[in-house]
């Protein structure tokens, strides 16, 4: 498969998890990854992973452009999914912006959303394995609390009273975070159908107020993706 | 005929747990992370004695009590063990063109599960019927010894009255404990659990006063326990009962998390995840828990049958009171009351089903 | 006490031929001393994908018949299976068709589509055994590209009234056209026929109402049903409609069983 690796606004950490893949990744036919190369070729790309958010007008051309030259794009990591962390400038007050971050779905359509902050290399393994055989990859849209489940690891809200994103967020990390006791913060992004509403019920019950969760949620990783855009309006 | 009654001293406890640790690798109740946990441990001193739970609907404390067995069931459930969250199956290798299978060996554990209460004990014998043509399962539980212990108190969320699964403990088990003011009840209920006790030196006959003691502090466990609802003729109450806009209702409140089906011990979907590298040499077959509140757990071919959350909670409350029944001749909650400790919503499936059936 | 065997563990079969039917749909033959029953499946494996649960379309000489589709990576993986290859696969699981309790009676057979593949078998069986009053079989295909096992169908005609139909036609003037619910209408029923129906779910549902206006009571429809399988032993619960798992305690229901849980919403 042709493959072209490409970077946006962003710290530039998931195109390392490609990297990670080491040997196997030399068997693929690579033509377009500024970070390893100097001769990078505009070609029909089988898959084209971007990394990154949009946050200018070159950006958004380039972003076009690679839609249209890409048979598979993939939003790779926070920033692509939802805008990173770059974006919570949108919920400061003082409104000082430098720049609005915007998701890659904001302007093209996405082939698959690969979660994470950054993203795991065995999931870079499995979407290039499987496209290669020919079938969509699978990831779990599940929430956190079963992969913590599977790995016995009692809830932190109720054993720690503390609050854990993992009720909302996407699985897939191995619940990494409340392995060591510390609440998830959502950098997967939000699940599949995550009820806010009853999150916000949760929270409050644990004596957090509205305005706080509010806060959480929208400083975290994936504060701006489309499923907490609703939280803006308010 | 009826189990042979002994009574043992504290030191005749120890004497007991030496000989089981000699032959068996023993889990029992344990404190970890803040609360108690089924694991495997070596001495006496690990068991969490001498600690309690107070337990409340997304609430879970640990307190110090007097009582030696002073806290219930604990956390985590024998799923642990006998149905584990992650497990490996099968491993398939391509050389040289050709695959070639392997299975995964049989589990070396002979483990003896110490302090079994009467909830997990019904549990028990709902996943033997599960799993009766499961090799991995039947294999550890054809070798495994069951040291059930009867509670001396209940705690808010247990409600084994109302299903019928407690408090006490008549069959199941090899040997069966029950303390008593200075002392400890045992019980034989198997040819092992008489094998062992034979082994133990320090142990006497109980007297009359003595039985009666446990039974009617049983009795007085009895009524700790709430009544909040009723079995009866529960099957056709919640048949005659999907279509209710309550079952809307609970989309408020439920995030479709699966911390119930998780902790509850007689929750067993899984799934079955291939994994395999990309250099397609090698690829893996594993076991690893699921449930039906998954967003896609019932697809079939990008349709989904159970798409929204409240036809999802819905099938856990049937499958868990109705199809159980079917399945099994007995509903299969067991009364525990994990479920409602474990929800980060605070949820409790008491109020639940009295909401259900007395609309 | 002994320890049955591992449900889990793969059996293998050769492929003795490959047939391409049409499109994406391919015929195995496998070759195997395996006795399987009509309506039963088996879970093919393909390395590295996954599994798929396939009904046994029915049997040959040395061993049985697989026709499959392929959509997902799996089933893409199985029909690039040559002569000579082997496959790795569980089962048969599930139940079959109740042919014995139409002993006497006649069979009716609706196919649509690849649901054909399903009532193959239990068909090929009743015309062999021959203990039924009057066999018709209905087939509605969505056009004449996509007609399934054309070269058994002089065979079938000869000994049955099976009956096709197609939804568009490409001017081919000897094909019926129209559903194969437009069949149903005109089929004549006694009063103790049994029916058999596999097809895509919106094709049940019309056939269900046509049955019951012509008052074929539940009891005597059967469907095959189609569910996502991962264990096919009953214990995963990934199949479940309502109480039942579609792997074991079906995949063929009789109505009767499963209405509730059919009709009502999202069970």
């Amino acid at each position: 498969m042709i493959l072209g690796v490409f970077k946006l606004t962003s710290c530039g950490g998931c195109q390392y998890s490609i990297l990670d893949l080491g040997k196997s990744l030399l068997e693929q036919k690579i033509f377009y990854f500024t970070e390893i190369s100097s001769s990078n070729l505009w070609h029909t790309f089988d898959v084209a992973f971007v990394e990154g958010s949009v946050t200018n007008d070159d950006e958004k051309e380039l972003l076009l452009k690679i839609r249209q030259k890409a048979k598979f794009l993939v939003a790779l990591g926070a920033c692509a999914v939802s805008g990173g962390i770059q974006a919570i400038q949108r919920s400061k007050k003082d409104k000082g912006l430098i720049f609005y971050s915007y998701p890659l779905s904001d302007f093209v359509s996405v082939d698959l959303e690969l979660r994470g902050c950054p993203v795991k290399s065995e999931h870079i393994e499995e979407t290039l394995f499987s496209l290669s055989v020919g079938s969509v990859p699978y990831f779990p849209d599940y929430p956190l609390c079963i992969e913590c489940k599977r790995k016995g690891n009692p809830c932190l809200m109720i054993t720690h009273k503390i609050l854990c994103l993992g009720v909302i967020t996407q699985g897939g990390c191995g619940a990494l975070c409340p392995s060591l006791n510390r609440g998830c913060y959502g950098c997967f992004g939000p699940v599949k159908g995550a009820n806010l509403k009853a999150f916000f019920r949760c929270a409050l019950r644990m004596g957090l107020t509205e305005e706080k969760i509010r806060e959480i949620i929208m400083n975290s990783f994936n504060g701006y993706h489309q499923i907490f855009r609703e939280l803006y309006d308010k | 005929m009826p189990a042979k009654k002994y009574k043992i001293t504290p030191k005749g406890l120890e004497n007991l747990f030496d000989l089981l640790s000699r032959n068996y690798n023993i889990v029992g109740p344990s404190v970890e992370k803040r609360l108690i946990k089924f694991k495997q441990v070596k001495s006496l001193d690990d068991i969490a004695f001498g600690f309690k739970s107070i337990e409340g609907a997304g609430f879970y404390n640990l307190e110090r009590d007097n009582w030696w067995f002073s806290y219930n069931r604990p956390a985590n459930t024998l799923k642990d063990f006998l149905h584990p969250g992650e497990r490996f199956l099968t491993e398939i290798i391509k050389e040289d063109n050709e695959e070639k299978t392997f299975q995964v060996p049989r589990s070396p554990w002979q483990y003896c599960f110490f302090d079994i209460r009467s909830c997990d004990l019904q549990a028990l014998f709902i996943m033997d019927k599960v799993f009766k043509k499961e090799p991995f399962y039947l294999d550890l539980r054809n070798r495994s010894l069951i040291i059930a212990v009867n509670c001396n108190h209940a705690m808010e969320n247990c409600f084994c009255t109302i299903t019928k699964t407690g408090p006490e403990i008549r069959k199941g088990f090899d040997l069966l404990l029950t303390e008593g003011e200075d002392y400890f009840l045992l019980e034989v209920g198997s040819k092992k659990g008489q094998i062992l006790l034979d082994q133990v030196s320090d142990k006497r006959v109980p007297s009359r006063g003595e039985l009666e003691d446990k039974n009617r502090r049983l009795r007085m466990l009895k009524g700790e326990m709430a009544d909040k609802f009723n079995m009866e003729n529960i099957a056709e109450k919640l048949l005659s009962r999907l279509n209710l806009t309550y079952w809307k209702e609970i989309e408020e409140r439920c995030l479709s998390c699966g911390n119930c089906t998780s902790v509850c011990p007689t929750c067993f979907c899984y799934d079955i995840l291939e994994k395999s590298s990309l250099s397609f040499a090698k690829t893996q077959r594993t076991i690893v828990w699921d449930s039906c509140f998954s967003p896609d757990f019932a697809t079939i071919n990008r349709f989904n049958i159970r798409g929204s959350l409240s036809s999802r909670y819905r099938h856990w409350i049937l499958h868990k009171f109705v199809y159980s029944t079917l399945h099994f001749k007995r509903c299969s909650c067991v009364g525990c009351g994990r479920c409602i400790t474990f929800c980060p919503a605070g949820i409790d499936i008491r109020e639940e089903v009295l909401k259900v059936v007395s609309s | 006490m002994s320890v049955p065997k591992d449900p889990f563990e793969f059996k293998t079969a050769k492929v003795m031929k490959v047939i391409r039917e049409y499109d994406y749909v391919y015929t195995l033959y496998l070759e195997s001393k395996e006795r399987v029953k009509p309506g039963q499946y088996h879970m093919l494996y393909a390395f590295g994908r996954g599994e798929a649960p396939i009904t046994i379309a029915g049997k040959t000489r040395g061993g049985f018949i697989h026709t499959i589709r392929a959509v997902g990576s799996v089933t893409k993986a199985l029909v690039k299976l040559k002569e000579g290859d082997l496959i790795f696969y569980r089962g048969p699981f599930g139940n079959s068709w109740k042919l014995k309790e139409a002993f006497g009676k006649s069979l009716l057979f609706i196919s649509g589509g690849l649901g054909l593949a399903a009532t193959r078998f239990p068909y090929e069986e009743a015309l062999r055994v021959g203990k039924f009053k009057k066999i018709i079989h209905l087939y509605g295909a969505k056009d004449s590209e996509s007609l399934l096992y054309r070269y058994l169908y002089p065979l079938w005609s000869a000994k049955s009234d099976f009956r096709v139909v197609v939804e568009k036609t490409k001017g081919n003037r000897t094909l019926k056209v129209g559903l194969v619910t437009d069949l149903l209408k005109e089929a004549p029923l006694d009063e103790n026929t049994m029916v058999f129906i596999c097809g895509p779910e919106p094709m049940f549902k019309t056939c269900l109402e046509i049955l019951r206006q012509k008052g074929v009571p539940d009891e005597r429809i059967f469907l095959s049903l189609e569910r996502h399988m991962k264990c096919s032993i009953g214990s995963c619960g990934h199949c479940m409609l309502g109480p039942y798992y579609v792997c074991k305690d079906g995949p063929i229901f009789p109505y009767s069983l499963i209405r509730v849980f059919h009709e009502e919403k999202e069970l």
